[in-house]
């Protein structure tokens, strides 16, 4: 039975992989699911020292807005999965439940288009690697056979990803991402910031979600303005005000 | 007896699988075990490395360390040929026919032993080693007892993979995280010398590359100097600003 699931799974993303003739990504792993469920998004992010949630495939204007409000708030779903190494099922962000949990996030991920997300962590031995989230625009509970064919994404994501890896000749950079280049930019402009404020790394990402937060606006977009140099970001003098601009940060 | 005795030592062998173990503890005990339970003189355990090298874990005595030394540096001996088979190997008595190992045969009676016995440890078509009994004078061992160290092997093997898999885990894990890791901090450090050198971060890409194979070092290595050294690394900053004039 779980053989003939997984063997089903991945007769999906070799048939994805067909169609667009190419060999199989994380990109495919991410299409795949989100065909085989109707998603409105679906997210495959790994975890690290230097960033608890990055993501390295995203489907779905939806989920690149998930994955950007988790990042600037700190809080959401996929965090909770990592942290806990386990399934994270919400089927109604709406509910009061959920906004309770994530009282930022909940309500703005309704707003974003989004109602319900079941995280999946990948997980290797007892450390989780990364989630797969897969999101729907509905209120929905993924049915145990749904959640089965699920896990198997995952496994397959982590596969994917880690596959490379294990070949002796693969070096550090041979991680293969997906088209997720917009999240680099985030940590380029981290870079900027850092230099422009002459702070650490992560005074300098703070200050970036803090930007994006009371701004309203998404981080992805605020790291776009911080590299194309029409945003730049002022060091706080000693009695707090900031330099130049009074909010600290200077548009050109 | 036999059987109490060995049950025993499967739920001792059963919790050393769960929490801290320890593969080289967990055959040094096997092997003392064996001794007890098999009533036999002395026990060791050959383990073979991922390229197939055959080295000595774990022995009941001094002298069965020795055999089994020699065994390994003679390539000649019972338990090499156990592992290379995949089968059981024994000789009740190895003055009747020394001709199958002559070079072991005659190191083993000058250490004080006469039988041996060695069972593969195996799992379906994998080999990963041999644990052999000795015995000070010739002896057969019964078939009930060659049944159960044969199943005592078994346990051990799949503690082996066991303990294997979970260090294979940890190293796959480590460098998933490592790849990452550098991943970002490149990106990092292209945000960071862009603004530095007041360059477009595509240059400064282009820079760290340059600067990394002039200096024979690596890009995560110039990238998280760059970043731990806010002030320094001039000679990179002032490369990248004459670079674009």
């Amino acid at each position: 039975m779980e053989q003939q699931r997984a063997e089903r799974v991945w007769g999906l993303i070799y048939a994805h992989a067909r169609a667009d003739g190419l060999p199989i990504s994380i990109d495919t792993i991410c299409h795949a699911c989100a065909d085989a469920f109707g998603a409105t998004g679906v997210t495959i992010a790994l975890t690290g020292d230097l960033a608890v949630y990055e993501p390295v495939s995203v489907t779905g204007p939806a989920a690149h807005r998930l994955a950007d409000l988790q990042i600037t708030l700190g809080e959401g779903p996929a965090l909770a999965a990592l942290t806990d190494r386990r399934t994270v099922l919400v089927p109604d962000l709406g509910s009061p439940e959920a906004a309770v949990r994530w009282p930022v996030l909940a309500p703005a991920a309704v707003e974003a288009g989004i109602r319900s997300v079941h995280v999946f962590p990948l997980l290797l031995g007892a450390i989780a690697c990364g989630v797969l989230e897969i999101s729907h625009a509905d209120t929905r509970l993924l049915t145990p056979d749904e959640i089965g064919d699920a896990m198997i994404f995952a496994d397959a994501a982590l596969l994917i990803q880690t596959h490379q890896l294990v070949n002796p000749d693969a070096g550090p950079t041979d991680l293969q991402l997906g088209q997720v280049e917009r999240w680099a930019e985030v940590h380029q402009a981290t870079g900027m910031v850092a230099a422009q404020i002459d702070a650490d790394l992560t005074t300098a990402f703070v200050r970036l979600r803090a930007h994006a937060y009371v701004a309203g606006r998404s981080l992805r977009e605020v790291a776009q303005d911080v590299v194309a140099r029409t945003l730049r970001m002022e060091p706080w003098t000693p009695n707090g005000a900031p330099n130049g601009a009074p909010n600290g940060e200077s548009e050109d | 007896m036999l059987y109490r005795r060995t049950a025993q030592v499967f739920v001792e062998l059963a919790d050393t699988l769960v929490a801290g173990f320890d593969v080289i503890d967990f055959l040094q005990s096997l092997a003392e075990r064996a001794v007890e339970i098999f009533d036999v003189d002395a026990a060791g355990i050959l383990l073979a490395d991922p390229r197939g090298t055959l080295t000595l874990v774990a022995a009941s005595s001094e002298e069965v360390r020795l055999l089994e030394l020699f065994q390994l540096q003679e390539e000649e001996g019972p338990c090499l040929d156990c592992y290379r088979s995949g089968t059981e190997v024994t000789c009740a008595d190895l003055s009747v026919d020394p001709s199958q190992w002559p070079r072991f045969s005659a190191a083993a009676r000058e250490l004080g032993f006469s039988a041996v016995h060695a069972f593969p440890l195996r799992l379906r078509d994998q080999v990963l080693g041999a644990i052999g009994l000795f015995n000070a004078a010739p002896r057969e061992l019964p078939e009930d007892t060659t049944t159960v160290a044969q199943a005592l092997a078994d346990v051990a093997t799949i503690g082996i993979l066991n303990e294997r898999t979970l260090r294979e885990h940890q190293v796959v894990t480590e460098q998933l995280h490592f790849a990452l890791n550098s991943r970002i901090l490149l990106e990092q450090a292209k945000g960071m010398l862009a603004e530095r050198a007041r360059i477009d971060v595509g240059e400064a890409f282009a820079v760290l590359r340059k600067y990394a194979r002039d200096h024979n070092r690596t890009l995560s290595s110039v990238s998280q100097e760059l970043i731990d050294n806010r002030a320094g690394m001039t000679d990179l900053i002032a490369a990248a600003r004459k670079r674009t004039g």
